[in-house]
């Protein structure tokens, strides 16, 4: 299953202006509710 | 890339971050191991949590493991001390070593919301996997990652394994960006030795180790059957066989006295049951000839262990994220459900193991579904498959899951086996027909819908980049189109609409959203151009449909028998 079509390059990415440090926090915002509804689901 | 000091040839530097799960870690290891036979010039890295970084730091290929203590990070946060912006900083010191290196690729295969952020800080010449843009909104810059996205993470029924859509990702961005491969004929990537940074520590004494042990997880599912009866019956029957027991501190107590009220010869039967460290988990995984469980983290690990799996499916299991793979695993559905007998079920699972075990005889009283698993060879379609002992008649949500699997195979890979490998005659019954007859029509309009499309797309395609500026135009150009754009609205809300009539166009109308929302251009001309090739695709995958449908309808019509069979 590694054929390729090589017509559909990917383009390069590289951060550009983001915002690092409301980055930051919204990783640490969804971080907070996935593990919350995580322990939900466990229980 | 770098240079490698020796000789100057390119190295390239690969990130995988995968926060996720032990089993997400196991089947990312599984595809790292393919491609690092593949291209020994990439160094391999891993961004993980800490709490499920031990396996990923006992390989010693990984070059480096940089771990987040997220349990620390985030534990002030719940209870309310601190807020999110008092943290960052601590973070920002995990995080750096990670920021500060110069990636060329990134994969990020945790697919979660929270991982795309992490993705985004971090600088790489190529990026598979969710990552953020400046503004904010989620993207995916591959195909595979919009599969995810659209199909996988909204649970349609589809039937390739994650192991299989993380080693095509990986290696068609490779291929891409490297150049082809080094041929690597039929080598392994499972191995008693995956985990070679590990010292073993197995409790099966050195001269017991000739015997077939039996690795057996005493779980929730144990409680269904006559967990005691079996371990009797697979002791009394199989002399060369033993046993050890693992699984959940919680149910210490209750095998402990299972084993007391027993007269199970105790150089038999180990109990292991209670935490285990990595290294013990894997020793005895590895050292185990098969295990039986229902666990996709122990699934996944003797897979890479190439230890044989039974894995017995739990209601609402995704299989094709947490059932074993590799060739000759054996995959059981239904116990949770099935309302037979304790004891019977005991019997039925005993003689499951026995079958694939021994060639014993399996009668299957409880009905189970019992699927064996096989790597398919490339022109069969590849990847991994479950199937029966006999193959059954095929419900219209299988059907569709492998006109989906022919679909995005034909998309992201660009070839698929010949129409009729994957769907045999024995598998279609009257039910079947039936529905397959309902879709046809359904098919017909949507191949319509997506002609139609197109030739707005061409109009404006074609309108737009006439256009000498896209800020500033006629009145009536613009007028045109608005109308244009109008006309692909409602496209969409007719898929839209299909999707609610008839369920795997619910399908293909989430995958054209993926598509959609991850167009790379701002320009409507490229836009335009972008949305065609999307449309095409669609257009393209109701074609398959189509033949599909028409394939299937030809399996469900009598056959001629030749007069020379004598019909008893």
């Amino acid at each position: 299953m590694n054929r390729l079509d090589l017509q559909e390059k990917p383009q390069k990415s590289e951060p550009k202006d983001i915002p690092v440090e409301t980055f930051l926090i919204k990783f640490l915002e969804e971080l907070v509710l996935e593990r919350t509804l995580q322990e939900n689901d466990k229980r | 890339m770098i240079k490698d000091k020796k000789d100057d040839s390119p190295i390239y530097r690969l990130l995988v971050i995968q926060t996720e799960s032990l089993e997400r870690q196991f089947q990312s290891l599984m595809a790292l191991s393919a491609a690092r036979r593949l291209y020994p010039q990439l160094e391999i890295y891993f961004l993980t949590d800490r709490d499920i970084a031990e396996p990923v730091r006992s390989v010693s290929w990984i070059k480096q493991v940089y771990e987040i203590d997220s349990k620390k990070l985030i534990k002030p946060i719940i209870l309310g001390h601190l807020k999110p912006n008092q943290v960052i900083g601590e973070l920002s010191k995990e995080l750096k070593p990670v920021i500060n290196t110069a990636w060329d690729f990134i994969f990020n295969w945790s697919y979660s919301k929270s991982s795309s952020y992490l993705a985004a800080l971090i600088p790489a010449l190529v990026k598979s996997g969710y990552t953020r843009s400046s503004d904010d909104k989620i993207l995916m810059n591959d195909d595979w990652s919009q599969y995810f996205f659209s199909v996988i993470q909204n649970n349609y029924s589809q039937n390739i394994h994650a192991i299989d859509i993380l080693t095509t990702q990986l290696l068609t961005t490779l291929q891409i960006y490297i150049g082809e491969s080094k041929k690597c004929e039929n080598e392994s990537v499972t191995s008693k030795m995956f985990f070679d940074k590990i010292e073993l520590d197995c409790p099966i004494v050195l001269w017991e180790r000739t015997r077939h042990w039996v690795g057996v997880q005493y779980d929730h599912f144990s409680e269904k059957f006559e967990f005691k009866n079996f371990i009797e019956t697979l002791l009394l029957r199989n002399p060369d066989c033993s046993i050890i027991l693992f699984g959940n501190d919680k149910y210490k107590s209750e095998v402990e006295k299972m084993l007391n009220e027993s007269l199970f010869d105790s150089s038999r039967v180990i109990s292991e049951v209670g935490p285990l460290r990595f290294s013990r988990w894997a020793s005895i995984i590895g050292e185990c000839s098969a295990i039986i469980t229902s666990d996709p983290k122990t699934s996944q690990l003797a897979s890479l262990l190439g230890t044989r799996v039974y894995y017995f499916a739990s209601r609402g299991d995704d299989i094709f994220r947490s059932a074993p793979y590799g060739n000759g695993h054996v995959l059981v559905k239904g116990i949770k459900e099935n309302k037979n007998s304790p004891e019977m079920l005991a019997q039925d699972v005993y003689e499951i193991w026995s079958y694939y075990s021994k060639r014993g005889f399996f009668k299957n009283e409880s009905c189970l579904e019992v699927l064996q698993s096989k790597i398919r060879p490339l022109d069969e379609g590849g990847g991994v498959v479950y199937k029966e002992i006999t193959e059954g008649v095929l419900d219209f949500e299988n059907w569709f899951s492998l006109v989906l699997g022919y679909v995005v195979r034909k998309w992201y890979c660009g070839w698929v086996p010949a129409l009729g490998q994957e769907l045999h005659r024995n598998q279609v019954d009257l039910k079947l027909i039936q529905e397959v007859r309902k879709l046809k029509e359904a098919t017909s309009a949507f191949i319509k819908i997506t002609e139609n499309s197109i030739k707005i797309l061409e109009k404006l395609k074609e309108k737009s980049s006439k256009l000498p500026s896209e800020s500033i135009m006629l009145l009536e150009d613009r007028y045109e189109i608005v109308s244009l754009n109008e006309q692909l609205q409602e496209s969409y809300l007719l898929i839209e609409r299909l999707g609610g009539v008839q369920k795997p166009f619910n399908v293909l109308s989430d995958l054209l959203k993926g598509m959609m929302h991850n167009l790379k251009s701002d320009q409507i001309s490229e836009m335009s151009h972008e949305a065609l090739r999307n449309f095409q695709k669609l257009k393209e995958a109701g074609e398959m449909i189509e033949d599909w449908v028409e394939y299937t309808l030809w399996l469900g019509k009598p056959q001629i028998i030749s007069s020379s069979v004598s019909i008893p």
